[in-house]
C-alpha cells in the first residue's frame, strides 16, 4: 500500500471513529431501548392478551410512526427499527446446546443483518453499531422470560434443568420449611445430577462392537435414577440441600409433603432412588396387537404397581397425621375400607369407599368437615355423638373429578369454607346448609385453560388472592398465563397477569423478606422458576416512553416542516 | 361471558392499558356439566355373544378380512397427569404387522413379519431380542363370549364410516376376575386370594366393556375398556383402553418387505 493509500485509509477511520462518537450514536441508541421496551413490554403483551385486536390497533400506529418520520429519514428509520427487531429475535432463537454453534449462528445473524440494513436503509456507521451491539446485550445480560412477567414480576432464580431424560413431562413442587428456619425450601425431583453427562452422544457407531453396544443401549426401555431435589435460599442465592445431610426422619417428613403423583404409570414405578421401567418395547407392542388381550394386559400392569403401593403402605390407602392448618382432625387414616382418626381428641371410625384425604373445611353448621375422595369426593362430618355422616358429596357425574385439584379457602369471608375446583370446566362451591353445593363461580364453557392452582398473598399484599391459570382474554388458543384474582359478586376480578405458561404454581416467601413468592415450573422444562412481585409501574412507564417517542416525532416532523 | 370479550373490548382497544389490568372473568353458566353422556336407549334385538362370536370366527377365516389398518391407545389418567402409549399400523395375515408405537411419550416402531421382528429407536432399526408372543390379533375376544352375555346393546354408530352396533357390559373388576378363564389373569388370581385390602379396591372398582361390530360386514371394528380403579393416595385411575380395525382389505395396505429394514438394521 503506498502512502495515499494509507492516507485516505486513515481519512475514513477518522471519519467513522467521528460518526460513532457523535450525540446520534446516543439517539440511536435510544431509539432501540425505546423500541425494545414498547415491542416487547407493550405490542408483544397486548398481541398476546388482545390477539386480533391489538394487531388491528398496532396497524394504524405503524402507518403514524411511518409518516411521522421525515420523508428523507424514513426508509432509515424503518430499516433500523426493523432490523434491530429482527436481529434482538434472530439472537434469542439460536440454538442454546452448542455454544460453538450459537456464536457462528450468533456472528452470521449478525454480520448479514447488519450489512443488509447498512446496504438498503443507507444507515450511518454509527447507527448500524447500535444495531449490532444492543441485541447483544438484550440477549446476553438477563434472562429474557423477564420480558413475558415484567409488568408485574421479575425472575429472582431460575435452576437448570433438574432432569436428563426424555420423557417424564414434570415432577411435583411442593414448599416446605424443611430446616425450620422460617423460610420455605423448593422440594422436587430430578436426576441432572445424578446422571452422568453422555459423552460423544453423536458419534455414529462404525465397529461391529460399537454398533452392539449401541443396540443394547437402545433397545430396552431404561430404568432412570430419580433423586429427591430440595432447594433453599442461604447468603443471597438458592443452593440444592445434599440429601445425605438430611436423616431418615427427615426424608420421611420431606416427602410426605410432596403430592402424591405417578409420572409414567403404569409403565413406570417411581421409587426412592428410581423409575423403574414395568415393559418393554416389543413384548408390550406383541401384547397389545394381540388386541382381545390389551385391556387385560394393561389391567395386570395397573394391579402390578398397586400391589407395590399397598406392600409399601402395609395395605394403607392414605394417611395424614396432621394438616397444614389448625384442625380439629388427627392422625386419619384409610385402610380397608374404612376411615378413622380423632375429632378434637375424640376417635372416630366410618366406612369409605375413599382412597385419599384430601383437606378439612368450615361447614355452615360450624362444624369442621373432612374431604376424602375415591369415584367421588365426600365431605364427612363427626357429630356429636361421634358418629360420622357423609354431609356432602360431589359425583365424577358433576365434576371430571379424576383430573381435578381441590383448594378449600373462606374466598367470601363468611368463616365457610369453599372449594375451588379447578377442572374443566373450573367452579367454586359453596356448601349450603340444607346438604348441597351453591355454586359461586364457574369458567366459562369450551375455555380448557383456567384452572385454580392456589390461594394466598403473593408480594406485598397481605390479603390472600385466588391465584389461576387462565388463557388470553381474546385468543382460544389454550396457553395457562398465570392470574391473580380477587373474587367479586361480580365474577374474578383480575389483579395481575404473567405472560409465560407454568406450571405446579407454588406460593410461599423462599427468601425470608416475609413476602410470598410464586414457583413454578415451565412445561416439560424441568427448570425451577422463583418469581419475585414488584411494585415498579412498568406498562405506565412504557406507554409513557411510547407516548414521548410520539411526541419527538410530532416535534421534529413540525421542526423540519 | 367475558366482559373483555365484548362491550368492554372494543373499548380496551381504543385504551390498550384496560386491556391489561382490571379485566373482570364472568361466571359462566353455574350449573354442573354432565360428565358421562348417557347412550340413548337402543332397541335390544341382537344378542352380544352371537355378533362377537360371529365376528371373531369371520375375522379368524373370511379372506376379506385378513389385511386392516387399526388404531389403539391405553390412557391413564391419575390426579392431574395423563399417560398414553399408542399404537397405529396394518396388520396383514398370516404376514405380520408394522406398529408405530409411543410409550409414555417414548416413540418407537416395531415391525414383525413372519420371523422378522425388528425395533425402530431414534432412528436406529435393531433386531428383537423378546421371545415373540404368538402373532394372532384376535386373541383373548373369546374371552369376552361368556361376559358379554350381560351386555347391553346401544345404539349404532359409525366407526370410520362403518355402520357398527355397540354391545357394551358393566362390571366390577372382581366379577371381571370371577368370569374370565383368560390365562393371563390365572396368576393374579393366585396372588389375591385372601387380599382384603384389594378386594375392597376390586370390589368399588368400575369395568365397562364395548364392542363395536359391523352391522353390515359382521367384523370387529371397535374394542374399548374402561377400568376405574380406586388408588391408594391418588383417588381414582382412570383408564382407557381403545382399539379399532378399519379398512379391512384396503387394496392400498402394504407393509414394506424385511429387506427394506433390514438395509438400514444397526444390529
Amino acid at each position: 500500500m503506498n502512502d495515499n493509500g494509507l492516507n485516505i485509509f486513515g481519512k475514513k477511520k477518522v471519519n467513522l471513529m467521528r460518526q460513532i462518537f457523535k450525540l446520534q450514536t446516543l439517539y440511536w441508541a435510544l431509539f432501540a431501548i425505546a423500541l425494545f421496551l414498547i415491542y416487547h413490554l407493550l405490542v408483544k403483551i397486548a398481541v398476546l392478551d388482545a390477539s386480533w385486536i391489538a394487531l388491528l390497533l398496532l396497524i394504524p400506529v405503524m402507518i403514524l410512526g411511518y409518516f411521522l418520520v421525515k420523508p428523507a429519514k424514513r426508509r432509515q428509520v424503518t430499516v433500523f427499527a426493523l432490523a434491530f427487531l429482527l436481529l434482538d429475535r434472530a439472537l434469542t432463537g439460536l440454538d442454546v446446546k452448542s455454544l460453538l454453534l450459537t456464536l457462528l449462528g450468533g456472528a452470521l445473524a449478525i454480520v448479514v443483518i447488519s450489512l443488509i440494513a447498512k446496504w438498503y436503509g443507507r444507515l450511518p456507521w454509527n447507527a448500524v453499531l447500535v444495531l449490532a451491539l444492543l441485541p447483544i446485550l438484550s440477549n446476553a445480560t438477563f434472562n429474557r422470560d423477564n420480558l413475558y412477567v415484567l409488568n408485574h414480576f421479575y425472575i429472582q432464580w431460575e435452576s437448570d434443568r433438574l432432569y436428563s431424560g426424555e420423557w417424564v413431562d414434570y415432577f411435583p413442587i411442593t414448599l416446605y420449611d424443611v430446616n425450620h428456619d422460617g423460610k420455605q425450601e423448593i422440594i422436587t425431583y430430578g436426576n441432572a445430577e445424578e446422571v452422568p453427562q453422555p459423552v460423544d452422544e453423536d458419534k455414529k457407531p462404525e465397529t461391529e462392537a460399537e454398533r452392539k453396544a449401541l443396540a443394547e443401549k437402545l433397545l430396552p426401555i431404561q430404568s432412570e435414577p430419580v433423586s429427591l431435589y430440595v432447594y433453599t435460599y442461604q447468603n443471597g442465592h438458592m443452593q440444592r440441600m445434599p440429601n445425605d445431610q438430611f436423616t431418615a426422619d427427615q426424608l420421611a417428613e420431606i416427602k410426605a409433603q410432596i403430592p402424591e403423583d405417578f409420572p409414567g404409570f403404569p409403565y413406570y414405578t417411581q421409587t426412592d432412588t428410581e423409575l423403574r421401567a414395568n415393559v418393554q418395547r416389543q413384548s408390550y407392542a406383541e401384547g397389545m396387537l394381540q388386541v382381545g388381550t390389551a385391556p387385560y394386559r394393561a389391567f395386570l400392569l395397573d394391579m402390578q404397581n398397586l400391589q407395590e403401593m399397598l406392600a409399601a403402605t402395609k395395605g394403607k390407602m392414605d394417611s395424614q397425621d396432621t394438616f397444614n392448618k389448625p384442625s380439629k382432625y388427627r392422625d386419619v387414616r384409610i385402610k380397608n375400607g374404612v376411615v378413622q382418626g380423632t375429632y378434637d381428641g375424640k376417635p372416630f371410625t366410618a366406612t369409605t369407599k375413599a382412597t385419599k384425604i384430601l383437606d378439612t373445611m368450615h361447614l355452615p353448621d360450624g362444624q369442621e368437615g373432612l374431604l376424602v375422595m375415591g369415584e367421588n369426593i365426600s365431605v364427612l362430618e363427626v357429630e356429636p355423638a361421634g358418629s360420622v355422616k357423609e354431609a356432602y358429596t360431589l359425583t365424577r357425574q358433576q365434576i371430571p373429578l379424576s383430573t381435578a385439584n381441590l383448594i378449600i379457602a373462606d374466598i367470601d369471608h363468611d368463616q365457610t369454607d369453599e372449594i375451588l375446583v379447578g377442572s374443566t370446566p373450573s367452579y367454586i362451591l359453596k356448601p349450603t346448609a340444607d346438604g348441597n353445593w351453591q355454586i359461586l363461580w364457574a369458567s366459562a364453557k369450551g375455555d380448557e385453560s383456567f384452572r385454580f392452582t392456589n390461594y394466598a398473598p403473593v408480594g406485598t399484599d397481605t390479603a390472600p388472592e385466588i391465584v389461576a391459570q387462565a388463557k388470553s382474554w381474546v385468543s382460544a388458543y389454550p396457553l395457562r398465563y398465570v392470574s391473580g384474582f380477587d373474587f367479586t359478586p361480580e365474577g374474578l376480578k383480575q389483579n395481575w397477569k404473567l405472560y409465560l405458561s407454568l406450571i405446579n404454581i407454588q406460593v410461599g416467601d423462599i427468601d425470608g423478606d416475609g413476602q410470598n413468592e410464586l414457583v413454578a415450573s415451565i412445561y416439560d422444562s424441568h427448570k425451577l422458576l422463583i418469581l419475585k412481585q414488584h411494585d415498579i409501574p412498568v406498562m405506565p412507564i412504557t406507554i409513557a416512553i411510547f407516548v414521548i417517542l410520539i411526541g419527538y416525532g410530532v416535534v421534529r416532523r413540525f421542526r423540519h416542516a | 361471558m367475558r366482559k373483555c370479550s365484548k362491550r368492554g373490548l372494543l373499548v380496551a382497544a381504543l385504551l390498550l392499558t384496560s386491556l391489561l389490568t382490571g379485566c373482570t372473568y364472568e361466571s359462566g353458566e353455574k350449573q354442573f356439566a354432565a360428565t358421562a353422556p348417557q347412550q340413548p336407549d337402543a332397541p335390544q334385538t341382537e344378542s352380544a355373544t352371537e355378533w362377537l362370536k360371529t365376528a371373531i370366527e369371520k375375522g379368524n377365516s373370511d379372506p376379506d378380512a385378513q389385511k386392516f389398518w387399526y388404531k389403539g391407545f391405553v390412557k391413564n389418567y391419575i390426579l392431574s397427569r395423563t399417560t398414553t402409549s399408542m399404537f397405529e399400523g396394518a396388520v396383514i395375515r398370516p404376514d405380520g404387522y408394522n406398529v408405530d408405537a409411543r410409550i409414555a411419550r417414548q416413540p418407537y416402531q416395531y415391525y414383525r413379519i413372519n420371523d422378522k421382528h425388528y425395533v425402530k429407536v431414534d432412528e436406529n432399526w435393531m433386531t428383537a431380542a423378546e421371545k415373540p408372543l404368538p402373532f394372532d390379533v384376535l386373541a383373548g375376544f373369546d374371552d369376552l363370549l361368556p361376559i358379554m352375555q350381560n351386555a347391553v346393546q346401544l345404539k349404532d354408530e359409525p366407526i370410520y364410516g362403518e355402520p357398527s352396533i355397540p354391545f357394551q357390559v358393566k362390571f366390577t373388576a372382581g366379577d371381571w376376575l370371577q368370569q374370565s378363564q383368560s390365562p393371563l389373569f390365572a396368576d393374579l388370581k393366585e396372588q389375591l386370594a385372601g387380599r382384603a385390602d384389594i378386594d375392597e379396591i376390586l370390589k368399588n372398582s368400575t369395568v365397562k366393556i364395548t364392542v363395536w361390530i359391523g352391522r353390515n360386514d359382521h367384523l370387529l371394528h371397535q374394542y374399548e375398556t374402561w377400568i376405574i380403579l380406586p388408588l391408594p393416595g391418588g383417588g381414582t385411575m382412570d383408564q382407557q383402553v381403545l382399539f379399532s380395525f378399519y379398512k379391512y382389505n384396503d387394496p392400498g395396505l402394504q407393509i414394506k418387505p424385511p429387506e427394506e429394514v433390514e438395509k438400514y438394521l444397526l444390529y
